[in-house]
């Protein structure tokens, strides 16, 4: 029997959907711009049931694919739970077999050696197949007509790691995808298996190399030149996952670096640059100019999540939990190989960030990501008291001049993530529109709001108006028409 | 965006607008006695015009004899999850 009543945090806005969804010739106010085709593609999570542990991460959560098509200024909306073998198991058992966040020791002897991952983080479109990704296994494949599970995917057999990362990058000078896996020879391995994948689909570089301990490596960065890999603060052991713990711990003393590493060189050729002991979760940008290698990102003072507690046992702290736009610079001509570090916007932001992904590895001058407004009204009475938590504004970050624009989605509102849509693929950068879903509390559902990303202060140019609360999304990308084969 | 706006005996209400009028105070709105017209002077007792929504949108009732829009106590919203602390709600909603 499936019974979320005993999960008191499960309620109202937040209570599962747990429902596969097609809506044609979706309601909208305003008009959904002619000029882009293609999809914007959502990858998230939801409990198909309640999860075994209290205490376990919502990361946990099975994956739920979802699709807003947009065709000739119609969209329609697609959403289907990503069939994993978990997800089939646990739908053949009726319940939760597995246990906390990866770590196996926790499951259902029954289900004991079978691919934990939910494939809950993601989208990926390359070489013409659509993916949904996890960092803990490899990609799962789906139809992009029909968003139905098709199943792993290792590049025709090449691609020997066990686990894929969430953040492969694609170079758009070389339509190459650079990507990885950690742990990538099995559970509490420091292994890294770094990867070229050419435009087509082949691999055609492997570069294998250890971590200087093993922890979180959830994205990276790239220039033209040089890969980097920042590691922090997260730590494991199979120690830890016997004890029945979530598989990562905080270690305030553990050190953070910034991997950098030639993407035509060798293992002995990494240089691994000293951090400032904070959480570097998800990166903007990053450009190699001459000896100096410069990552931007939005950067914790600490570790944002609490369901990682510390290791030391001391309370999770949200001020620390807060993230801002940052730039460390790793300059390969110094010899004490630490980062210099700038904070570049002293408000705090959502550290999913984005950038227009044409300037990825490139010099680039926009950064776009939500935060929260707390100038601007939220309605208690409608919305829950809710207005510290929500982010009900994108801001335009200007990284050349430090000025930044702002969108306000609504009084009852708050913002997932922001994507970037070029009006056209020769547009130039921040030409274009600022598309993401937003909670509408009161109404009890979800809207995706599309704004010029050169008049945010406008508001919306169109907002496409969803019947029910879609499954939350971890990440989304934009896929244009030409990527994939849709429907 | 622009907001639903319907029109009300040749007035202009937002939706917010109003809902921001309705939570500050007992009553949601209420016409004046003589704009109630001869609706409320058959009726046994004085009844006030009462503005509520209908099918989501405004709807100005002159008998007096609905009920007014109360906003919903927590089901429709993110209330259920209000109370928790800062930890908490961290623990279960990542990315709200």
């Amino acid at each position: 029997m499936v019974d979320f009543s005993n999960q008191p945090t499960m309620k109202g806005f937040f209570a599962p959907t747990r429902f596969e969804a097609d809506v044609y010739d979706c309601e909208m106010v305003g008009k959904v711009p002619t000029d882009i085709n293609g999809a914007f593609v959502r990858l998230g999570g939801d409990w198909l049931y309640p999860p075994k542990y209290d205490d376990d991460s919502p990361f946990s959560m099975d994956g739920f694919i979802s699709m807003f098509r947009f065709k000739n200024g119609v969209v329609d909306y697609k959403g289907r739970w990503v069939r994993t073998p978990r997800f089939r198991a646990d739908l053949a058992a009726h319940k939760q077999l597995f246990g906390k966040y990866r770590n196996p020791f926790t499951d259902d002897p029954s289900v004991a050696h079978f691919d934990r991952t939910v494939a809950n983080t993601t989208p990926l479109a390359f070489a013409g197949k659509l993916f949904a990704l996890k960092e803990d296994a490899l990609p799962y494949e789906v139809n992009p007509k029909t968003l139905e599970t098709i199943g792993p995917w290792d590049f025709h057999g090449k691609y020997k790691s066990l686990t894929f990362t969430a953040h492969p990058k694609v170079d758009p000078e070389t339509g190459e995808m650079i990507c990885y896996g950690y742990e990538a020879t099995g559970l509490e391995t420091n292994d890294v298996f770094l990867y070229t994948i050419d435009k087509t689909g082949q691999v055609t570089r492997e570069l294998r190399f250890k971590a200087p301990y093993i922890s979180m490596v959830h994205d990276i960065a790239i220039t033209p030149k040089h890969v980097l890999i920042p590691v922090f603060g997260y730590v494991t052991s199979m120690e830890r996952l016997k004890e029945g713990k979530v598989h990562w711990g905080w270690d305030s003393n553990a050190p953070a670096y910034v991997g950098v590493v030639p993407r035509d060189g060798e293992a002995k050729d990494i240089r691994w640059f000293k951090a400032p002991k904070r959480a570097t979760v998800h990166t903007l940008n990053a450009r190699t100019e001459g000896s100096k290698v410069i990552l931007e990102a939005p950067i914790y003072d600490s570790n944002p999540f609490p369901f990682f507690p510390s290791v030391d046992g001391s309370p999770w702290d949200p001020q620390k939990g807060r993230a801002y736009i940052r730039r460390y610079t790793c300059d390969l001509n110094s010899k004490d190989d630490r980062c210099e570090d700038e904070t570049l916007f002293s408000m705090s932001v959502s550290d999913l960030g984005r950038i227009d992904d044409r300037y990825t590895s490139l010099p680039y001058r926009y950064a776009y990501t939500s935060f929260n407004d707390r100038e601007r009204p939220f309605d208690e009475v409608r919305a829950g008291s809710l207005a510290m938590r929500v982010n009900n504004s994108y801001g335009r970050f200007d990284l050349a001049t430090g000025k930044m624009n702002r969108y306000f989605a609504g009084e009852t509102h708050s913002l997932q993530e922001v994507c970037f849509v070029p009006r056209r693929k020769d547009s130039p950068e921040g030409d274009g529109y600022l598309i993401g879903v937003a909670s509408n509390f009161a109404e009890m559902r979800s809207e995706l709001v599309i704004a010029d990303a050169q008049h945010l202060e406008d508001g919306d140019v169109a907002r496409v108006i969803l019947p029910f609360r879609a499954t939350p999304q971890v990440h989304g990308r934009w896929v244009n028409e030409d990527e994939l084969p849709f429907a | 965006m622009t907001e639903e706006i319907a029109g009300i005996s040749g007035l202009w209400l937002t939706r917010r607008a109003f809902i921001a009028g309705a939570v500050s105070g007992a009553a949601l709105a209420a016409a004046p006695l003589p704009f109630l017209g001869e609706v409320s002077a058959v009726a046994a007792e004085p009844r006030r015009a009462v503005v509520t929504f209908y099918m989501d949108r405004l709807y100005f009732d002159r008998t007096g004899r609905v009920q007014p829009y109360r906003p919903p106590a927590g089901a429709r919203s993110g209330a259920p999850v209000e109370y928790l602390s800062e930890e908490e709600f961290r623990r279960h909603f990542v990315y709200v």
